[in-house]
């Protein structure tokens, strides 16, 4: 199953992109672990570099004055593609790189240590990468170190994304979701890629609340959201948009397709009751739109799936609704 | 706060650094998810100490980088958490 994430380059990019730190200013915290790594390990160049689809991207980089490099001359690519550091002593005599812009010109890079940015999930979404200028061997204390300070590095992205999640229920916040929304949208319109966003509302929640209390609502509220998150690929996402309104991101699917999944969902809160003082069945109902031309930005998808899931309540609730543009 | 990992601290450097990294959040309200990081990265930094002990660096590059490393995660850290209270109380709405 790990292994199979090593070969999975759209779920990878979907980790990478969660994290949201592309083309992000300098920071800190990154800038110093690679200085640190460069002062122990004695090398001129180091790097917290993140391997994007078409480019590494330096999220802190000692040594160099670049922030980014075609990934197809990256050394890095290399280093993403397997578990362990990669380790070239000598770049001049290793067939992959010997005729490698990066080692027949500036910067001249002949060795080279770098160790995978692997998520908590196993993607591997970059390298931290530890160069030099002349040959050399790094030894297994180095690898150690280097995988150590690769650790802080993914704490550090960990962080972030951390921050972007709801306090409550673990999915993301409604900020971040909105972003990823966003995101959702630019894609359809650079490249036409079909994404459908479902809304959905635990029925009659209030009456949870009045019922149980407040804390068994809290309950509820972790419970549904697990469930849905139990449902999810590795490129879709699910976010809290307030009170008890969920919202997920479903990528590559048409509205069928997603409606098929809302299905799923909801059948899957359903069907067993969550326990508080005594066995509750849940049920939720939902709203389907698709991003089209039709609409433009995403304040007008969210419109289109709420106004579905608002049919979906009107309909008798615990259903599915698909947005229907008109005629 | 109390951290399932403070029992391997391995030196009084390192329980100097656990000081700087949780002394600021003492009775703050930190999410389960938020507290699985911060156990991580104290699990991490430990090994940090004793890979670069092992490695034969010097005592006073290691208390540098424990100090750097502690302060940077601190500063986030405290960022994250003001953020997530701010999105809760959103939510609740």
């Amino acid at each position: 199953m790990l292994a199979d994430k090593l070969y999975d380059e759209p779920a990878r990019l979907a980790a990478l992109h969660r994290y949201e730190v592309l083309d992000t200013p300098p920071e800190a915290p990154f800038d110093k672990i690679t200085s640190l790594v460069q002062s122990i390990l004695n090398v001129p160049i180091c790097a917290v570099s993140l391997v994007d689809q078409q480019r590494q991207w330096f999220k802190s980089c000692q040594g160099l004055d670049t922030k980014e490099t075609a990934r197809d001359i990256s050394f890095c690519t290399h280093t993403v593609a397997q578990r362990q550091a990669l380790i070239v002593c000598d770049a001049m005599a290793d067939p992959r790189f010997a005729d490698n812009p990066l080692v027949l010109g500036a910067p001249f890079i002949r060795s080279y240590a770098g160790v995978p940015l692997s998520t908590p999930d196993g993607y591997n979404v970059g390298a931290l990468c530890a160069i030099d200028t002349a040959p050399r061997s790094f030894d297994p204390a180095h690898i150690a170190i280097l995988e150590r300070f690769a650790a802080l590095v993914v704490d550090e992205l960990e962080l972030r994304q951390v921050a972007q999640r709801d306090f409550l229920t673990g999915v993301l916040s409604r900020r971040a979701f909105t972003n990823e929304v966003e995101r959702k949208v630019a894609l359809y319109q650079r490249h036409g890629r079909a994404s459908a966003l479902i809304t959905f509302d635990i029925d009659h929640f209030k009456s949870v609340n009045d019922r149980f209390g407040h804390p068994a609502g809290d309950k509820v509220l972790a419970e549904i959201a697990a469930r849905a998150s139990s449902e999810l690929r590795g490129e879709d996402c699910i976010g809290r948009l307030g009170g008890e309104e969920f919202g997920i991101l479903v990528a590559e699917t048409s509205c069928e397709g997603a409606t098929k999944f809302a299905e799923r969902v909801r059948t899957l809160f359903a069907a067993t009751p969550i326990a508080l003082t005594e066995p509750l069945t849940v049920t939720a109902s939902f709203g389907v739109a698709s991003v089209t031309a039709a609409l433009p930005d995403h304040d007008d998808w969210f419109a289109a799936a709420d106004a579905a899931l608002y049919k979906a309540k009107q309909s008798g609730r615990n259903c599915s609704v698909r947005h229907r543009q008109p005629a | 706060m109390t951290l399932r990992h403070e029992a391997k601290v391995p030196s009084s450097r390192s329980a100097t650094a656990r000081n700087t990294m949780f002394g600021a959040f003492a009775g703050v309200d930190i999410p389960d998810h938020l507290r699985a990081n911060i156990e991580r990265h104290w699990e991490n930094i430990c090994a940090l100490v004793d890979t670069l002990g092992k490695a034969g660096v010097d005592e006073a590059m290691i208390e540098q980088s424990v100090a750097q490393v502690v302060a940077s995660y601190q500063a986030e850290l405290m960022n994250s958490i003001k953020i997530l209270h701010r999105d809760a109380l959103d939510a609740g709405r």
